[in-house]
């Protein structure tokens, strides 16, 4: 038996967090990337929570599988629509898309940062969603400025 | 005082305990107060430390497994049975498994 810090990586990780939760304990693990900056940063350690009966929350910040669960996807619900959750990483001009409640395994319940605890307020939600979903609005804003000077760009003199 | 281990001992997965087996590699999370801690330690068992695992269900002897790893492993029954009371110690000791019998 060996044991230690190791790196489980891929599928191996991702399925040892799913047995986790389905026991329906929480789970640590630190993370990697920057589609939640400045939220959650690379190198922080998260505590992932099972919901317990309760519904995902707008603003709640969730875990879903990705990539044929090879991987784990931390970004937030930014609307409920009947058809899903809307999922945004808060630092992305594009929203993931909708999810349905199976495909959501937990919500981010801490985040611990150089072994200080960041404190999860719950009345910054608000300005979190907006912040997020006003990236998809400036992301369609520059989409149509780059739109307009391409077919400006491109149009037969006469 | 220390129960030593015998050929009809059995033995069975401690509740505080998650184990995954991805391509014969078994992982072990300990849970403590409700928490698996991936940050912290985690341990791995091979090949043959899954198989022993997976026997570890509060039904199966020692004398039981040691025979299935005989007729799986080109090993003699010492060998192996050796190395099953070994695991079964350090697993006691990490409160992965806890005995019944």
């Amino acid at each position: 038996m060996s044991a230690g810090r190791m790196t489980i990586q891929g599928q191996a990780f991702s399925a040892i967090i799913d047995a986790l939760i389905r026991k329906g304990v929480s789970v640590k693990f630190r993370v990697n990337g920057t589609s939640m900056l400045p939220g959650i940063r690379t190198g922080d350690v998260i505590q992932l929570s099972p919901f317990q009966g309760r519904f995902p929350e707008l603003g709640d910040v969730v875990a879903r599988m990705a990539d044929s669960h090879q991987s784990i996807v931390i970004h937030r619900i930014i609307k409920i629509q009947k058809q899903g959750y809307l999922i945004k990483g808060d630092s992305l001009f594009k929203a993931d898309g909708l999810f349905h409640r199976e495909s959501i395994i937990g919500f981010v319940s801490g985040i611990q940062r150089e072994n200080r605890e960041i404190l999860l307020d719950k009345a910054k939600r608000k300005r979190d969603i907006l912040l997020s979903t006003y990236r998809i609005f400036c992301f369609h804003r520059l989409a149509d400025r780059v739109r307009k000077v391409w077919a400006l760009a491109v149009k037969p003199s006469k | 005082m220390k129960k030593s281990i015998q050929n009809a001992s059995v033995f069975k997965a401690s509740d505080d305990v998650v184990s995954k087996t991805i391509e014969g590699t078994t992982m072990l999370v300990p849970i403590i107060a409700g928490v698996g801690n991936l940050d912290a330690e985690i341990f791995q068992l091979n090949e043959t430390g899954s198989r022993i695992w997976e026997m570890m269900d509060g039904k199966t002897s020692i004398e039981t497994i040691v025979a299935c790893l005989c007729d799986e492993y080109d090993a003699s029954a010492q060998a192996i049975r050796e190395d099953v009371v070994e695991l079964v110690q350090v697993l006691l000791e990490k409160q992965f498994i806890s005995r019944i019998l």
